[in-house]
């Protein structure tokens, strides 16, 4: 018998934090309190169960996302929601057994949340730089740098062929028309004709107005 | 200038590849002597600079993606596109890495539970040399032999019209058993039962088809269009991969 199963949330959310301040003081613990909360929370969909959940590991979703900035309590507050949107009310049975499962994946999800933070953080300063650089003079906000690289790539990718989608994504990573063509044989019958498709391609992207802002031509 | 001083010296692409480093001569004494082809080539430099910025990493799975690939969540199509980025891109392989930041680690393949047998499988299959067949008389194609385990695997392209053809193939078991033991348990056909399920088609890491395989251990992939593909066969938590099959 889980002594836990009869316990009101309230209850259950001390024991849980006891038994987490045993763990952090290296002094054994028994973890069937936390995972209560967690079953009740998730496979029950109890809202207190889950506040007390949120308040419990913030500060431990907080150092798993390791990010230091004014953005970092919304990151919490996506890793928890998006930790609550994976799991759906039949998975949790099946899927965790453990605290320490469900601890793995609710890391797993702050990580996720951290590294898209970073991905984009970095693409919207390189993408302030080059627009900076094109459109000194312009003082409007420019929409692309909202944009992530997925979605500018789809942009992109529905102007084009599949040939030509290939080159420019090839070109974009820096490799030159002799190496598409060796990598690809079988696509591009020679260097020139990797150069020939190429130019096409971006003949056509020069024609629209809302790429152009990117190499600066208005 | 508004025009090309002599348009009947310039082919397509020569201005592309004159960008890119590659031109011939004779387009880059015309270069030299027309700015409105100079102006152009100078355009397609900055376009491929801004798209290279652009679409940086556009190519990348997503965060959340190699969060499951992390904890061996991805269904073995994308478990498979997923590896085999990884192994070409040295971001996202350190990005993987962040998820088990706790314990740093300089091997991080060691380091993932439960998913070092994909990849050792995935790099194990990758490594086995190609061995062509004689061609066969009536065919476009030349069938050709990889090796997995103790299974050898003949896969060949034949043209059904001008643009599709067939791709197919054959699991032949068990290969010759003075072959050499592998360094980690592969598929191993039983009492005349083949290991794989289904195999999955890729082009360019996208799935393109899953077919069957059936007791004889053939498969047919129809109506594919020229190209170079990918083969992923699945089996229990492994998937096997041969790459670069180029059709025809």
């Amino acid at each position: 018998m889980n002594p836990s199963s009869d316990m009101d949330v309230g209850t259950l959310a001390a024991r849980c934090r006891d038994e987490m301040a045993k763990s952090r003081q290296r002094q054994p613990a028994d973890d069937r309190y936390c995972f209560e909360l967690f079953r009740r929370a998730l496979a029950l969909r109890d809202a207190a169960a889950w506040d007390a959940i949120c308040q419990q590991y913030q500060r431990l979703v907080q150092s798993w996302l390791a990010v230091d900035d004014p953005d970092a309590d919304a990151l919490v507050n996506d890793t928890f929601t998006r930790f609550w949107q994976q799991i759906p009310l039949d998975r949790f049975q099946h899927a965790f057994h453990h605290l320490g499962a469900v601890l793995g994946y609710l890391r797993k999800c702050a990580r996720s949340i951290a590294i898209a933070h970073w991905r984009q953080q970095k693409r919207q300063m390189e993408l302030e730089k080059l627009l900076a650089d094109q459109q000194a003079s312009s003082p409007e906000r420019d929409p692309l740098r909202d944009l992530t690289a997925q979605e500018l790539a789809a942009y992109v990718k529905a102007r084009l062929d599949e040939r030509e989608w290939l080159i420019i994504m090839l070109s974009a990573d820096g490799l030159r028309p002799r190496q598409i063509h060796e990598r690809h044989p079988a696509q591009f019958a020679s260097p020139h004709e990797v150069s020939r498709i190429k130019e096409r391609a971006l003949d056509r992207l020069r024609g629209d107005p809302y790429l152009r802002r990117l190499w600066g031509e208005t | 200038m508004r025009a090309c001083i002599n348009p009947a010296e310039i082919q397509p692409g020569d201005l592309s590849a004159y960008a890119d480093g590659e031109a011939a001569q004779r387009v880059a004494a015309h270069v030299r002597r027309c700015a409105f082809c100079a102006g152009r080539v100078a355009i397609y430099r900055r376009m491929v600079a801004a798209l290279a910025v652009a679409l940086d990493r556009a190519a990348c799975p997503e965060a959340e993606t190699l969060g499951d690939f992390y904890l061996d969540a991805l269904p073995a199509g994308q478990k498979l596109v997923v590896a085999k980025h990884l192994a070409a891109c040295p971001q996202c392989a350190a990005e993987l890495q962040a998820f088990d930041r706790p314990v740093p680690s300089a091997d991080w393949l060691a380091g993932l539970k439960g998913l070092s047998s994909v990849l050792t499988g995935v790099l194990e299959a990758i490594r086995v040399p190609l061995r062509p067949l004689a061609v066969a008389r009536g065919d476009t194609a030349r069938p050709h032999y990889y090796r997995a385990g103790n299974l050898n695997i003949s896969i060949g392209y034949r043209s059904s019209t001008a643009q599709r053809g067939v791709l197919s193939g054959v699991i032949l078991a068990p290969a010759s058993r003075a072959a050499p033991a592998p360094r980690f348990p592969l598929p191993v056909a039983q009492e005349g039962r083949m290991p794989f399920i289904h195999v999955t088609l890729f082009r360019h890491d996208a799935e393109v088809s899953v077919q069957p395989i059936d007791a004889l251990g053939s498969f047919v992939f129809e109506d594919i269009p020229p190209g170079e593909y990918d083969l992923a066969f699945d089996w229990d938590e492994r998937v096997v991969l041969v790459t670069g099959i180029r059709a025809p």
